[in-house]
This record gives C-alpha cells, structure tokens and sequence, in this order.
C-alpha cells in the first residue's frame, strides 16, 4: 500500500512516500549489487527530485524515461554485442569439434579393422 | 536486517504535480537507478530528438537480437551434429577395450613377430577411449 503524509521541511513542501513491498524488494536488490546501503540509494533519489524540482516543464517525466530507456537499451546492445562475439567463438570450436569427430571415427573404425585382423591371427 | 525496516523518501510536491503516477515513478527510478547519475549531462530539451534516438536504437537492438538468434539457431544445429557424431564414435569405438586386450596377448605370444609398435597403439586406443567411452561429450 502507498501511504503519503505531507511534511514541510525548509519552506518547501514535501510528500513522505514509503515504498511498497515490490519496491523495497528492487531496493534491496539494488543495495547487495552495488554494494550500497539502502538509505544512500534513496538519498540519491532524493538528490534526484532536488534537481528535478528545477524543470518547469510538464513533459519532463516522459522526456527522463526516454532518456533512461535510450541508456538500458545501449547497455543491452553492449552486452548482445558481447553474446554475439562470445556466440561465434562457441560456433567456431564447435564447427573444428565436427571436423575432430569425423577424423576420429575413421581412425576408431580403422582400429576396429586392426580388431579383426588381430583375431585372425589368434 | 533491512527485510522488515520501512523506507521512505520524500517527494517534494511540485515534482507530484508534474507526474501522473508517483508509485510508477518511483519503481522506475530505482528499476533505472543507474543511470541516474548520466541525466547531469543530458540534453532534455528536445523531445522529437530523444524519441528519433530510443526509434534508431531500439531498431539496432532488435537487429542485433535477430542476428543473434541466427546465430544460436546455427550453433545449436551445429551443437546437435556434434552430440550425434560424439554418441556414434562412443558406439563404434565399443570394442577398443576388448582390442587394447587383444593388443596385450598378442604382444605376450608373438612380441616382436608382428612388426607392431604395441605402446603406440596401446597410446591411441587408450586416447579414444577416454575420450568417448570414459569421458563426458566436450562441448
């Protein structure tokens, strides 16, 4: 549940926000990856709001989550790019595994034939 | 520790008067909390330019997505064939115990005679069958 209470703190007005459950859970996350303390996290929110406090204009909102949106998607283009290299370097070995197999079998079938001349000779 | 603590944030008012939906702004904030940081140089002025760039790049990602797909639709055939040569090397290579025996017998009654180099071979059978009857598939 989202509770809100209002508070004024330096002539500014504020609203007192308590994440819920699911965003006390990306929090928590969030501090054991980064290796931050949950309450630092929140602070840099909060510096966030500071500076958001600056822009007038009403699709400021939508403009940030482009914004973000533009960022995750080049990390993920990093990290495909990454898959992609590490994805035709497992192609490659598989493709000389083929070629490994194929030359073992003839020599495996060519031990087999030296099986049977050897039980001729026993 | 911090499983049953609350966590509050203060929100100044005039930030929930510019968003629709505090709660959604919030979970996002701390889903895209890294890239906080990246905003202090962001040009936020125009917005046609910011969607032109989210289009090209979300056009580039899912090319690179398809690319990689392929890519791993190719391996996995290749992954496939590989598992398929991998089990019939073991079948045919079944017999290479019973031949290291043999090898050993025939070394003890005619040694020399076969004009074999019985340690050499003895190597060889002994590699392939570690490598298919011992071992798991390498890939």
């Amino acid at each position: 549940m989202v509770k809100f209470s209002m508070t004024n703190i330096e002539k500014k007005k504020y609203v007192k926000y308590e994440l819920n459950y699911k965003q006390k859970q990306i929090l928590l996350k969030l501090s054991e990856r980064s290796n931050k303390h949950p309450e630092e996290i929140l602070t840099d929110i909060e510096s966030f709001f500071e500076d958001f406090i600056g822009y007038k204009d009403k699709r400021i909102w939508e403009k940030i989550l482009t914004f973000f949106n533009v960022r995750l998607l080049k990390q993920k283009i990093n990290q495909r790019s990454d898959d992609i290299v590490e994805i035709k370097k497992k192609t490659k070995l598989q493709r000389d595994l083929l070629i490994e197999y194929e030359d073992d079998y003839l020599t495996i079938v060519e031990l087999g034939q030296s099986l049977e001349t050897l039980n001729k000779v026993n | 520790m911090y499983k049953k603590k609350k966590y509050r944030i203060l929100i100044p008012d005039t930030t929930i008067d510019i968003v629709s939906d505090v709660e959604d702004m919030v979970t996002q904030l701390l889903d895209y909390y890294v890239y906080i940081q990246d905003l202090e140089d962001a040009d936020l002025s125009d917005s046609e330019k910011l969607n032109a760039d989210l289009d090209q790049i979300s056009a580039e990602y899912n090319e690179l997505c398809q690319d990689y797909g392929k890519l791993m639709q190719e391996y996995g055939v290749l992954n496939f064939q590989g598992s398929e040569l991998f089990t019939r090397n073991t079948i045919t290579g079944l017999k290479l115990g019973l031949l290291m025996n043999k090898l050993e017998r025939a070394k003890s009654i005619w040694g020399e005679q076969l004009n074999l180099n019985y340690d050499s071979a003895k190597e060889i059978i002994q590699h392939f069958a570690d490598r298919y009857l011992m071992k798991k598939e390498d890939s």
